[in-house]
C-alpha cells in the first residue's frame, strides 16, 4: 500500500484542481483516511483510539418534548424511568440539532423520551436556500458548506472540524448523543426530509447512544472522515438506501445495532481504514469492530465497498437478499482494492429475501410517495445482488471468513468473483491502488476456514444451495476445515477446492462462462430492465433438499 | 490487420462498407478479437449469452454504445437482448433514479460498460443476452451501427 505515494502525490496535485469528486452512491466530496495527508500524498502512522461510552464528564444538555413527561411516566418502574425523571427538569432543547449548537467538546446531549423530527432542520434562510436546493439535486457539498448550512442535507449535523484546512477535529469533538431510557422510547422520525438523519463528519470520539432511527433519504447514520467513533444500541429502519454507514474513517465500533427495511444495506463500514498491510493477528490490525449486530429485512445485511480492516463478530445477517458483501467495485472510494476483512463467529442464514419479483418491481417502479403502504411491503432494493446469498466477497483480497454458521441460502453460501481494476474506475485522492495494467489484482488470499456450513447452531442441518462458489480467478484463495451436516464434506462450484494448507489457488484468470453470465446481471434497472437475460440472480432459487450426507474427503 | 485496416479505410473514403474477410464474416469497422463464446447460463435453458471482445479493425476510433447494439435474426428481424461491454459483473455509483442533476458522467458510464470508445486495433469487452424459446428464430448476427458482427455456434 505504500507503493500508491507516487500516484497519491500526482492524485492530490489533481485533486487541488478537481474538487469536487464523487464517493459512496451520491455525490460527496473527496474524502480522506485520517491518517492520510494529501499534501504528501503519504499514509501517516495510525492513532487514536475507539471511544467509550461516558456515564459523567462536559455538560449535559437535555432535549425533550412537550409529551415526554407523559412518556416517562408510561415507562416501567427502574433505574431508566428514574433518571428520565430526574434529567426532565434539566430540559433546556426542544430539538437535538439545537443542543449540538450549543455543545462543546465533550459534552453529553442527552434526549429524553420523544418522538424527534427536527423540524427547524426543514426551513431554509435566506442563505442557505441555494445548498438546500442543491441537497434536493443530489449536488456534492463541501464540508465548508455543511458548516455554513448543517441542516441542507442533514436533519442534525455534528460537524467537528472548523472553518480551517487542517481537516482536524478541533471544534466539537467527543460529543455523545444518547437516548434516555433507550431505543424504545427515543424516536428521530426522518419522514425523508434528509439525505442523513445524522451526520457525524469529522467528529472525532462521537458517540451514538439508545435511538431509533427511521426515514432518511439515504443514511439514518452517516460517519464521514472521523477517526474514533461509536454507533450503540440504536435500531435504524427503512432509510431509503443505508441504516448506519461510515465512510474514510477509523476506529470505529457498531455494537448491538439492529438494522432492518434498508433499501441498500443494514449497516456499511464503506472505504474502511487502511492501514499498513495485512496481519490478521496483529492487534491494531483491525480498526472498526462490528458485533452484536443483528441486519436484516434489508436488500443486504452488511455491504462495504473498499470494506478494509473490518473485524466483524458474533453477528446476525439473516433474510436480506444477501447476507454480507464486499466489493471493489466503485469509483472514488478510498482504500481499493478491498482487503483485509475480517468475519468470524457469525450466524449468516436465510438471506433469500425476494425483492425482484415482478410484482416487487411493479410496486418498486412507482414514485417513492406513490406507493402505498410501505411499511407493509418488502424494502425497494438500490442496487443488484444475488438473492440467496450468504457472503459475496466481489473483488476482495485477503480477508478471513471463519467459524461462520452459514445456512440456508438457497444460492450460495459463500461466493467470490473477481472484479477487474478497470472496474473500478478512478480514486482521484491518491488512497487506492487502480493500476489499469494490473486487472488480475483482485480475489487472492481469502480464506474460508472452520465454518459450519448448512448447519445450523442446534446442529440441525439447513442447506445453502451451494455451500462453496467460485468464478475461479485468483490465487491463494483457499478452504479448509469448512463442514457440513455431521461433518460431511461441503458443496462446492469447483467441484474441488484448493486447501489453505497447500497455499491456497495457484493463481488462473478464471472460468469465462461464470464470469459473463454475471456481466448480465449488471443490466438490471429496477425502471426499464428489471429482469435481464442470462442473469438468474433476480430469481429466488428454490428452497435445497436436505442432501445425504457425504463424508469428508477434501 | 493493418491492410485490413487501409482497406476499410479506403472503402470507407467511396461511401462504402468494409466487407468481411471471409474468416470472421464481420463487415465494418469492428470485428470479433477472438471468436466469442456463446453459452446457455446455469439454470436459465431459455437464455444465451454471448461473451467475446471486440475489435476497432479500422483507422477512426469508434463510440460504441451498448444499448445501440441490435441482434437480428436470419431475416433481419430483431431480436431483444441486453448488452453491456464488460467481461464481468460491475454496479453502478448512483442508484437508479439518484443521479446528479447533470446526469451520469462520462466516465462512470465507460466504467459501467454502458459506452466505450474504442480506438483503432484496440478491443474491448462485450456481454450481450437474449432469450430464445422453443420455436423462435435465434439471432445470427449484432448490428453495431459501424457493420455487423457475426454470431456462430
Amino acid at each position: 500500500m505504500r507503493g500508491r505515494a507516487l500516484r497519491a502525490v500526482v492524485g492530490a496535485a489533481v485533486i487541488s484542481i478537481c474538487l469536487p469528486a464523487l464517493a459512496l452512491g451520491h455525490a460527496e466530496r473527496t474524502s480522506y483516511f485520517p491518517n492520510f495527508d494529501p499534501s504528501t500524498g503519504e499514509f501517516g502512522p495510525v492513532t487514536g483510539s475507539a471511544p467509550k461510552y461516558r456515564k459523567s464528564g462536559g455538560n449535559e444538555l437535555v432535549v425533550c418534548k412537550d409529551d415526554s413527561a407523559a412518556r416517562i411516566a408510561s415507562m416501567p418502574r427502574g433505574a431508566k424511568r428514574l433518571r428520565a425523571e430526574a434529567l426532565l427538569p434539566a430540559c433546556a432543547y426542544q430539538h437535538i440539532q439545537a443542543a449540538v449548537d450549543a455543545a462543546v467538546s465533550d459534552d453529553r446531549i442527552l434526549v429524553l423520551p420523544g418522538t424527534y423530527r427536527e423540524e427547524p432542520s426543514n426551513t431554509a434562510s435566506p442563505e442557505c436556500e441555494g445548498l438546500y436546493q442543491r441537497a434536493r439535486d443530489h449536488g456534492v457539498f463541501s464540508y465548508e458548506d455543511h458548516l455554513a448550512c448543517p441542516n441542507a442535507a442533514n436533519a442534525i449535523a455534528v460537524l467537528g472540524d472548523g472553518p480551517d484546512p487542517d481537516r482536524a477535529c478541533d471544534r466539537l469533538c467527543n460529543l455523545q448523543i444518547e437516548g434516555v431510557g433507550g431505543r424504545e422510547y427515543v424516536t428521530l422520525e426522518g419522514e425523508r426530509a434528509k439525505l442523513n438523519l445524522v451526520r457525524a463528519d469529522r467528529a472525532d470520539g462521537f458517540v451514538l447512544k439508545g435511538l431509533e432511527l427511521v426515514h432518511s433519504d439515504f443514511n439514518n447514520v452517516y460517519v464521514l472522515e472521523t477517526n474514533g467513533f461509536r454507533l450503540e444500541d440504536l435500531e435504524t429502519h427503512d432509510s431509503r438506501e443505508y441504516g448506519a454507514l461510515s465512510f474514510a474513517s477509523d476506529h470505529g465500533v457498531y455494537n448491538r445495532i439492529e438494522a432492518y427495511r434498508n433499501g441498500d444495506s443494514g449497516v456499511y463500514p464503506g472505504s474502511g481504514p487502511e492501514r499498513p498491510g495485512c496481519s490478521p493477528e496483529a492487534a491494531d490490525n483491525y480498526g472498526i469492530e462490528i458485533k452484536n449486530v443483528d441486519s436484516h429485512d434489508n436488500t443486504i445485511g452488511y455491504s462495504g465497498t473498499a470494506g478494509n480492516h473490518i473485524y466483524a463478530h458474533d453477528n446476525k445477517f439473516h433474510d436480506n437478499a444477501t447476507g454480507i458483501t464486499t466489493d471493489s467495485f466503485a469509483s472514488n472510494h478510498p482504500g481499493m482494492p478491498q482487503d483485509c476483512a475480517r468475519w468470524e463467529r457469525n450466524e449468516i442464514y436465510s438471506n433469500n429475501l425476494d425483492l425482484f419479483n415482478d410484482e416487487h418491481d411493479a410496486y418498486c417502479k412507482q414514485a417513492p410517495e406513490d406507493r402505498e403502504d410501505p411499511e407493509d411491503h418488502p424494502t425497494c432494493p438500490t442496487f443488484q445482488v444475488p438473492v440467496g446469498t450468504g457472503i459475496l466477497i466481489a473483488g476482495g483480497n485477503a480477508n478471513i471468513v471463519g467459524d461462520n454458521y452459514i445456512y440456508d441460502n438457497w444460492r450460495w453460501g459463500t461466493a467470490v468473483l473477481w472484479v477487474p481494476a478497470a472496474l473500478r474506475g478512478d480514486d482521484d485522492s491518491g488512497q487506492s491502488d487502480n493500476d489499469v495494467f494490473n486487472q488480475y489484482d483482485t480475489s487472492h488470499d481469502n480464506r474460508y476456514v472452520g465454518n459450519r456450513m448448512g448447519v445450523r447452531p442446534d446442529g440441525s442441518p439447513d442447506p445453502n444451495g451451494l455451500d462453496h462458489w467460485w468464478d475461479e480467478e485468483g490465487r491463494g484463495n483457499c478452504w479448509s476445515g469448512n463442514t457440513g451436516p455431521g461433518g460431511s464434506t461441503p458443496t462446492s462450484d469447483p467441484l474441488l477446492l484448493p486447501k489453505c494448507e497447500n497455499g491456497g489457488s495457484i493463481f488462473t484468470p478464471g472460468n469465462p462462462v461464470k464470469q459473463a453470465s454475471n456481466a448480465t446481471c449488471t443490466m438490471w434497472n429496477p425502471r426499464d430492465n428489471t429482469d435481464p437475460p442470462g442473469c438468474s440472480w433476480f430469481t429466488q432459487p428454490p428452497e435445497p433438499e436436505s442432501r445425504p450426507v457425504l463424508p469428508l474427503g477434501r | 490487420m493493418r491492410r485490413r485496416a487501409l482497406a476499410a479505410l479506403a472503402l470507407a473514403a467511396l461511401g462504402l462498407s468494409a466487407c468481411g474477410d471471409g474468416r470472421d464474416e464481420s463487415s465494418g469497422r469492428l470485428r470479433w478479437a477472438k471468436e466469442p463464446l456463446v453459452f446457455t447460463p446455469e439454470g436459465l435453458p431459455g437464455d444465451r449469452v454471448l461473451s467475446g471482445r471486440i475489435e476497432n479493425d479500422s483507422l477512426r476510433p469508434v463510440r460504441l454504445v451498448a444499448k445501440e447494439l441490435r441482434l437480428l435474426d436470419a431475416d433481419g428481424r430483431r431480436v431483444d437482448g441486453s448488452a453491456v461491454l464488460l467481461e464481468s459483473f460491475a454496479h453502478q455509483l448512483y442508484p437508479p433514479g439518484r443521479e446528479p442533476a447533470g446526469g451520469v458522467p462520462e466516465s462512470e458510464r465507460i466504467r459501467l460498460g454502458v459506452e466505450a470508445r474504442l480506438e483503432p486495433g484496440k478491443d474491448v469487452p462485450l456481454t450481450i443476452a437474449w432469450r430464445e424459446p422453443p420455436g423462435s428464430r435465434p439471432p445470427v448476427t449484432i448490428e453495431t451501427g459501424s457493420g455487423t458482427l457475426p454470431i456462430r455456434r
